[in-house]
């Protein structure tokens, strides 16, 4: 034993002399994500998606838009101010991209900050844009009537349905179904299932027992007949408020509240072993109450499992949107999904129709895996538990 | 004398199993006053952490409950206080550091976030000047850097470096207590030497008492005024640090000194230790409860339970024949 203190040398409050760059967390998020190239190249893929989808009506035209093919595009102030925040913000991220090395995904973000300035500068009547013309009847048959299922070719690269609507727009403005759906479900099922993950994880006997059997009466449900059943009554209750009604709303508020039950029952296996952790005692110790335990030192400790869970929900949300309008139970048609388009293409395809089965089916498992990827690679590059090796 | 700051009055601490009943605190009172150092020692499971759960109420309800009992601190009743109260004293006024300093610390924050957020809990300062006092706690604990070191996740710190954080994080508050519940357990010996100089010293540059539970011996000898020894949920002797080493009066005490490793004295022979294990804190047996493994019980040590009282020694002990038996005098006999 020694009476000597640790040694008061060492005692110094600058940052003077000490050997590693002290590295911030989004230096670890960012240098994770880059090594999960898959996850990388899905959530550029996502960000593509999205980006068109929001963007859907200024890429393509109706019939009758007399702005249509030439001439300015009208945007609402709303939207032109959402255009030039799209264009600044993607031009400053593509700008620290290149700066940290990241060349792909500069390139992508670059993208996109010159299509939206594009837009931007043809809205002002400066430039024209070509424009993918929702039906392809500038295309009469030699009888003057209207070309329908027109094979892929140069100016119509996904060919056109049996209404003679041009697959690549609908395609375009099916995104916007599934994505609201992904996202409302998303948002919808973190917060239901980790709300009662955590309650019935922190607080044993009557809280958890009843949360977790009320959980289980929701997971027991039949899922597709219920949606079914409930999507067929929603249209007729008046006392909904009109969104709900018709589009993807109503579907993605129905599937966030049947869907949330697998997270609840992570959320309060994980809850049930941190609330043991010692450094939750010590937070006790240190006067901490149940909601800040909860929230503050057991919530982040989880979030790694809830961010991955959701975004598997999202990706299965997505496909059971697709499975109700494949099934003509979801969204109505002549709103565009991938579902309902998979469903006409479907029709059609056996007589070697093959393009809008394939184009519909493609973009919705290309986004459902790109969706999946982005889980994978998003719960690597969040844990702050793992350790990451310097190259 | 004045008031202590800590009375503890007959606490009873008992979880319900499915094999019944386990009294893990059965019976303990002691009094620890402002600026004390006490060590409370005795082997696994004798009752030492519960007790400090208990005087922090960290026991939960469904699993343990404190049955009887009154813990006086600073002049209010622990276990009358409404849990909002209970709150403000934990971590405000009883500060508790945890025996594994790898696992007390949230993984998910940096050292700075949490020492910021106790400050902030329990001092009514701005954020920056909480981070300040947070800085000063670090260089205070020895952290080399501290400002830098701030931001570092506890990942980045070693064994010993965590464990004084944990330390300037139960001192920022200047609590009049602190618990320490075997602090250096989890440390290499190298490091358990300056934990806890540096602890006892911070302890004692701001007047906190502090209580010691482990079951190092050497670590209780240097740096403890009093020493409680537990055995099987109750106290079986207390004394002053010269009186309990010098002249135990209870054979567990002897006992456990007798099996403590020396580095100043040649072993020829096996370590000597205590025969035989604790006994059922269910079913503890009747009379003495040490009467099992106890090399001087007699009829009585099995019939009656004895209490703590005076010796003529100075120390408290709880043997019906303490004052008969000479333990100093008597050779250990080193066990097969």
């Amino acid at each position: 034993m020694t009476d000597r203190g640790p040694s008061d040398e060492l005692v110094l409050d600058s940052a003077e002399g000490i050997s590693a760059e002290p590295i911030t967390q989004w230096d670890l998020f960012v240098t994770r994500l880059r090594r999960h190239r898959l996850a990388t190249i899905a959530f550029l893929y996502m960000l593509f998606i999205a980006y068109v989808a929001m963007m859907a009506p200024l890429f393509t035209c109706e019939k009758n838009d007399t702005f249509c093919g030439s001439g300015p595009i009208e945007m609402s102030a709303i939207t032109t101010g959402l255009m030039v925040v799209i264009a600044v913000g993607a031009g400053y991220l593509a700008y620290r991209s290149f700066r940290s090395n990241l060349r792909g995904a500069g390139v992508a973000i670059a993208f996109v900050a010159i299509v939206s300035a594009l837009f931007l500068v043809s809205s002002w009547g400066w430039i024209d844009l070509p424009h993918i013309n929702h039906y392809a009847d500038q295309l009469p048959g030699d009888d003057g009537r209207l070309l329908i299922r027109i094979e892929p070719r140069g100016s119509i690269p996904m060919g056109t349905d049996d209404l003679g609507r041009d697959v690549l727009a609908r395609v375009i403005h099916g995104g916007r179904a599934s994505l609201a759906v992904g996202i409302v479900v998303g948002g919808l099922v973190a917060l239901l299932g980790t709300v009662v993950g955590s309650l019935a994880g922190y607080y044993p006997g009557v809280v958890d027992q009843s949360l977790m059997r009320f959980t289980d009466l929701i997971l027991g449900l039949p899922l597709l007949p219920v949606a079914i059943v409930v999507g067929r009554v929603l249209p007729e209750l008046r006392i909904l408020p009109g969104f709900l009604k018709q589009g993807a709303w109503g579907i993605a508020v129905l599937l966030g509240a049947l869907l949330w039950g697998g997270l609840a029952r992570i959320v309060r296996a994980e809850f049930l072993s941190l609330r043991e952790k010692e450094f939750v005692e010590a937070a006790r110790a240190a006067g901490a109450n149940d909601r800040r335990i909860i929230f503050r030192h057991i919530l982040p400790n989880a979030i790694s499992p809830i961010i991955v869970q959701t975004t598997l929900i999202v990706g299965t949300a997505i496909i059971i949107e697709a499975a109700l309008s494949f099934l003509g139970f979801g969204v109505r048609p002549p709103i565009p999904t991938w579902g309902g388009m998979a469903s006409g293409g479907a029709a059609i395809a056996p007589r070697g129709d093959w393009w809008e089965l394939v184009f519909s089916a493609g973009a919705l498992i290309s986004t459902v895996l790109a969706i999946n990827f982005m889980g994978d690679g998003l719960r690597d590059a969040l844990d702050p538990t793992q350790t990451i090796e310097r190259k | 004398m004045a008031e202590p700051l800590l009375d503890v009055q007959d606490i009873r601490t008992y979880f319900s199993t499915e094999e019944g009943v386990v009294k893990a605190v059965d019976g303990v009172s002691f009094k620890v006053n402002a600026g004390e150092r006490r060590g409370v020692v005795g082997e696994s499971g004798c009752g030492k952490s519960v007790t400090a759960m208990s005087i922090m109420r960290l026991i939960e309800p469904p699993a343990g409950e404190i049955v009887t009992g009154s813990i006086i601190f600073d002049g209010r009743d622990l276990l009358e206080l409404p849990e909002s109260e209970m709150q403000r004293v934990r971590g405000g006024e009883i500060a508790m550091i945890f025996q594994d300093p790898m696992t007390a610390l949230n993984p998910v924050y940096t050292i700075g976030d949490q020492l910021i957020e106790t400050i902030l809990l329990h001092q009514k300062v701005s954020k920056t000047e909480a981070r300040e006092i947070a800085i000063q706690q670090l260089a205070d604990v020895h952290i080399p850097y501290a400002k830098a070191r701030m931001e570092d996740y506890p990942h980045q710190f070693s064994g010993g470096m965590r464990q004084r954080v944990m330390i300037a994080m139960g001192l920022s508050c200047d609590p009049k207590l602190l618990i320490a519940d075997e602090p250096t357990t989890a440390l290499d010996v190298t490091t358990q030497a300056q934990i806890m100089h540096l602890m006892l010293e911070l302890a004692e540059e701001r007047n906190t008492a502090v209580l010691l539970i482990t079951h190092d011996l050497g670590v209780v000898a240097g740096f403890c005024d009093t020493i409680q020894v537990m055995y099987a949920g109750s106290i079986i002797e207390r004394g002053t640090a010269a009186e309990i080493f010098n002249n135990p009066q209870h054979p567990y005490t002897w006992g456990l000194l007798g099996s403590m490793t020396r580095l100043d004295e040649v072993h020829r022979d096996r370590l000597n230790s205590v025969r035989g294990a604790p006994p059922s804190l269910i079913n503890p047996p009747k009379g003495c409860r040490f009467a099992p493994r106890c090399d001087f019980a007699q009829d009585i040590c099995r019939e009656a339970l004895p209490i703590l009282r005076q010796s003529p020694e100075g120390q408290r002990v709880a043997c019906h024949r303490a004052d008969e038996l000479d333990l100093k005098s008597i050779v250990m006999e080193p066990s097969a």
